[in-house]
């Protein structure tokens, strides 16, 4: 009983440093008594699939311009996920539980299991378990701060684990409703990606 | 005088023989049971199971705990090895193990990576490789590649770790090794004692077990330890078999006094009793300690047969002597039927004696020595030592079953031959296969460690190997070499899809050759900054990223050669061990081949290549050969062991109507046994072959006996007779029907076998041989008929 009533209080403090970090959601307190990251989490379970489109511009250090893709995304629930680029060169990646297939551009398949790459896992369950509104598994991995409100959100990642940040500084998931219209990468060598997501109607 | 020489004599030969035993050292190693192979190469890949890497790795589960206690409990334990000089290699998944195997393919990358080759290091090969760059850079493994880019654009070390990877392990969490389901944790440890040097491994169990316990103990879990693995496998069937053989041989002796301690009601008789058989054993186990130079615990444990076979002698002496009588004036008497009894056993062991399988020649040596000296102790020793008049008066119930069989006469006979009839119609007409072909079921192992060991090995991705490639070289860099012509060969296949992968030790130790050639093929500073700088000018790389790449193939380019002891302390090391052999004056490179869908298609291919160096093993196809010869071997000398039986007969008893007297009921029981076996088993074994091939030795004794005699209620003589043989036949049965209560394999195998025929025998061989005595010629005088 005990327990629970001092979760409960945290869970408070919690929200209510949300909530000062948030001034638009302060701006509208019926919205914080409603929605939250419970609420989001919700919400995107409600999705079992979804299709979209996106356009991702890479800035690496090693490059002296940004690299520019595109291609479709597809999320199958709860833990399928598909991204198919078609330009400039096509390959395909599927993830599907712990096992991560890469159809690279030369038509060579890579095979790996994600728990043996710690990184790219973290950076796919930033998207996956976000999509699958699995909050338990997203909160293992990253702090998360959310801004805004259900119709234009923002979902800050900070990875929890000191390996993962030495590599990872954040990832912001931007969204309305309950879909997702971007996500960005920060990475700790100052290497950025901007992934731009367009709903496409099935 | 001549009397006190014979005293001396025996203990002479008895003491000389005890010494024997001291110096022969004991040896539980199952591989004494497994064929020898003919072929050199197979032979190195037996030898390699007795004492190479692979005997040596233990495998380790720890469950019953919280996931998180259980990695921790992995790292602790882990570490613990790792700081112990009795451990090797030990590998729980964690980057310590790994970094140390990362750090030697970064170094020695361009010498031990295929693509290292002229055109690839030219401005057009350079460029190339960054156009992949890009796209890889691009591609969503980018940010696993990325960090690699500038001191490695030419991807030598990805294509080293996907070398590397090609095998499966286990799940990673938390940094260290678990099983699929996440309830165990594994690691594998590799002792530095050789796998067949017992009280090694068994010390370093104890130490494993300590280091567990020191890592459990600051919070008192649940958690368990599982260790499995040939070092396990070799301390346990060593100690269930000591145990084995004391309790069987312990329970053999006692039943068998007790027997005749009942049968003779007189302590003196039985200790003379043992007598022969004492002497036997010790004759026994010296000639098989001096003729193989080490004893096996199997063959002591058959020694347990000995005491109800040997015992039979002084049975035969004591009880056919009448009360008040001489046994002294009994000898002469049954003498020529004890020395045919014995020499039909000889015959029928002999089979055993000739068998290419140590194990089995072991066996065979014992007993033969051990019943030949028994029947001598009871010819020569015995007498001197018996006193003048012995009374057997209470042995003589043991006539009573026996003769209530020969009584009825023609009816039970026909019931006899009908039996063996429907016997030998259910073996015709047994539907499936008769003969056990899973050489699994001759390991004394139980089938629940099996089970838990093969599923250890798949968790932690130890692929089964069904297909290799074999190699023969005269030293390691002629193998090396060999196995590189080979993966040249192998390549293609892998491309067309007919093999999904295969493993060479020049993967990871290539020759020196080769290591020369790729240094060859790096240019030197000046040449590759240039060649560089024009191949970046059309990729989006910035040009001043890759100065870490040009000083280390300079470096490279001038480092020493990579030698097998680089290797020490990382986990190639036992890679390459394990495709690496060396035995018998040679080596051998081992390739063994992944994913191969179409056997037949992959053996044509691989003669294709024309290379008679390469020798292509299909091993399950190789091992169903070698137990396919180990049964035809068995089945051969079992026949011949039953030619020389029928002919020591006919010669001896010099008429065809008396040896297929004796014959009949010896067949009789064989196809029964052999019918009862298969009913109740569903496969016969190759012990079971053998067994049936002792009971035409050991059963004819009671034949002989039976058929030389007729048999009567009312005749003492007989009667006592009578009482011999059961008497015999129970101590018999006693010594092998215990055997089966073993849990060797072959003690099972051939003691079940046995006991169940030897009682038939002597049951068939009252009713089919026996007869009531009709007419007076019968004597029980063998001396006149000169055998």
């Amino acid at each position: 009983m005990m327990k629970r009533q001092s979760l409960r209080t945290l869970r408070g403090l919690i929200l209510t440093t949300a909530l000062l970090a948030a001034p638009h959601a302060y701006a509208d307190p019926p919205g914080l008594m409603t929605w939250g990251l419970p609420q989001l989490m919700a919400g995107m379970r409600e999705v079992r699939t979804a299709t979209a489109r996106f356009s991702e511009r890479k800035f690496d250090r090693l490059l002296k311009q940004p690299l520019l893709s595109s291609g479709t995304l597809i999320y199958v629930a709860p833990d399928q996920l598909q991204k198919e680029t078609l330009a400039p060169v096509p390959s395909r990646m599927t993830v599907k539980g712990d096992r991560l297939t890469v159809v690279q551009p030369d038509g060579k398949t890579r095979d790996l299991s994600l728990s043996d790459y710690p990184a790219l896992g973290a950076l796919i369950e930033s998207a996956r378990a976000t999509l699958a509104g699995d909050g338990a598994t997203l909160t293992r991995y990253y702090s998360p701060t959310l801004t805004g409100d259900a119709r234009a959100w923002s979902l800050l990642l900070e990875p929890r684990d000191d390996r993962l940040r030495a590599i990872l500084t954040s990832i912001r998931i931007q969204g309305a409703g309950n879909a997702i219209r971007g996500i960005e990468t920060q990475e700790h060598d100052g290497d950025r990606t901007e992934m731009t997501i367009l709903p496409e109607p099935r | 005088m001549r009397r006190r020489t014979i005293v001396l004599l025996w203990v002479l030969g008895l003491t000389l023989g005890c010494a024997a035993i001291a110096r022969a050292p004991f040896s539980t190693d199952m591989s004494a049971f497994l064929p020898r192979s003919p072929e050199p190469a197979q032979q190195i890949l037996v030898d390699q199971l007795r004492e190479g890497v692979v005997s040596r790795l233990i495998l380790l589960a720890i469950e019953g705990a919280p996931p998180d206690r259980l990695a921790a409990l992995s790292k602790a334990v882990a570490s613990g090895l790792r700081a112990d000089p009795a451990f090797g290699i030990v590998n729980n998944g964690d980057d310590a193990a790994f970094g140390r195997d990362r750090d030697l393919l970064l170094r020695y990358r361009y010498l031990l990576s295929p693509g290292v080759t002229p055109e690839r290091f030219t401005a057009v090969g350079l460029a190339k490789a960054l156009e992949a760059d890009v796209k890889l850079l691009s591609s969503d493994l980018g940010m696993l590649v990325k960090g690699s880019i500038p001191a490695d654009p030419t991807g030598e070390m990805l294509r080293l770790i996907g070398a590397f990877s090609t095998q499966n392990h286990p799940v990673v969490r938390d940094g260290v090794w678990f099983t699929g389901d996440g309830r165990r944790v594994l690691l594998m440890v590799q002792t530095m004692a050789a796998g067949f040097d017992i009280d090694a491994q068994e010390q370093a169990l104890h130490r494993i077990d300590a280091i567990f316990a020191a890592a459990r103990a600051p919070e008192a879990t649940g958690a368990r330890l599982i260790e499995t693995g040939p070092p396990v496998f070799a301390v346990t069937i060593r100690a269930q078999m000591k145990a084995d053989v004391q309790r069987l041989s312990t329970m053999a002796t006692l039943l068998v006094a007790a027997v005749l301690l009942f049968a003779y009601r007189s302590v003196r008789m039985l200790a003379l009793a043992f007598l022969p058989v004492l002497s036997g054993v010790i004759a026994g186990i010296a000639s098989v300690g001096l003729a193989f130079g080490f004893v096996h615990g199997i063959t002591l444990g058959f020694g347990v047969t000995l005491i109800g076979e040997a015992v039979d002698y002084a049975i035969y002496l004591f009880t056919q002597t009448a009360p008040g009588a001489a046994p002294g004036a009994t000898l002469p008497r049954i003498w020529p039927i004890l020395r045919l009894g014995m020499l039909t056993s000889v015959c029928g062991f002999s089979a055993m004696l000739l068998s290419s399988f140590t194990g089995f020649a072991q066996l065979g040596l014992f007993t033969i020595v051990g019943l030949i000296v028994a029947l001598a102790v009871t010819r020569w020793v015995l007498p001197v030592l018996l006193p003048q008049t012995v009374a057997t008066a209470g042995s003589t119930m043991f006539a009573a079953p026996v003769l209530a069989l020969i009584r009825p006469g023609a009816a039970l006979r026909f019931v006899v031959l009908g039996l063996a009839v429907a016997a030998a119609f259910s073996l015709v007409f047994h539907r499936g296969p008769y003969w056990d072909d899973a050489l699994s079921s001759m390991s004394p192992l139980p089938p629940a460690e099996q089970a838990l060991d093969n599923q250890l090995r798949r968790e932690i991705g130890a692929p089964d190997v069904r297909y290799l490639l074999v190699v023969r070289a005269t030293d390691r860099e002629q193998a090396l070499a060999a196995s590189e012509r080979a993966a040249a060969h192998l390549d293609p296949l892998v491309a067309s899809g007919l093999i999904a992968g295969f493993e060479a030790p020049g993967t990871w130790l290539p020759s020196m050759a080769t290591q020369r050639a790729r240094q060859a093929a790096l240019p030197d500073a000046a040449t590759l900054t240039s060649r560089m700088a024009e191949a970046v000018e059309n990729t989006p790389f910035r040009p001043d990223i890759f100065s870490p790449f040009l000083a280390e193939v300079e470096t490279a380019r001038k480092q020493p050669l990579l030698q097998r002891e680089d290797l020490n302390g990382t986990s190639l090391a036992l890679r390459l061990d394990s495709l690496l052999l060396r035995g018998g004056g040679h080596w051998l490179a081992m390739l063994p081949l992944h994913g191969v869908s179409d056997g037949p298609a992959l053996a044509k291919a691989v003669a294709s290549f024309n290379d008679e160096k390469l020798v292509f093993l299909d091993l399950k196809a190789e091992s169903d050969r070698l137990l396919g010869s180990y049964l035809h071997e068995a089945l051969t000398l079992s026949i011949a062991g039953s030619l020389a039986i029928v002919v020591l007969l006919t010669l001896s008893l010099r008429s065809p109507r008396r040896t297929f007297a004796v014959l009949l009921p010896l067949a009789a029981a064989v196809l029964c046994t052999a019918a009862l076996l298969l009913a109740a088993t569903g496969r016969l074994s190759i012990f079971n072959l053998f067994g049936l091939l002792l009971v035409a030795a050991v059963g004819s004794n009671y034949c002989l006996f039976f058929e030389r005699h007729a048999h009567d209620a009312s005749d003492p003589a007989g009667r006592r007779m009578v009482a011999s043989l059961v008497l015999a036949d129970l101590c018999t049965v006693i010594g092998f029907g215990i055997l089966s209560f073993s849990i060797v394999p072959v003690l099972h195998g051939i003691g079940l076998t046995v006991a169940v025929g030897a009682c038939l025998s002597l049951v068939f061989g009252a009713i089919l041989s026996g007869r009531r005595a009709q007419r007076p010629a019968d004597r029980l005088d063998f001396a006149s008929e000169g055998l």
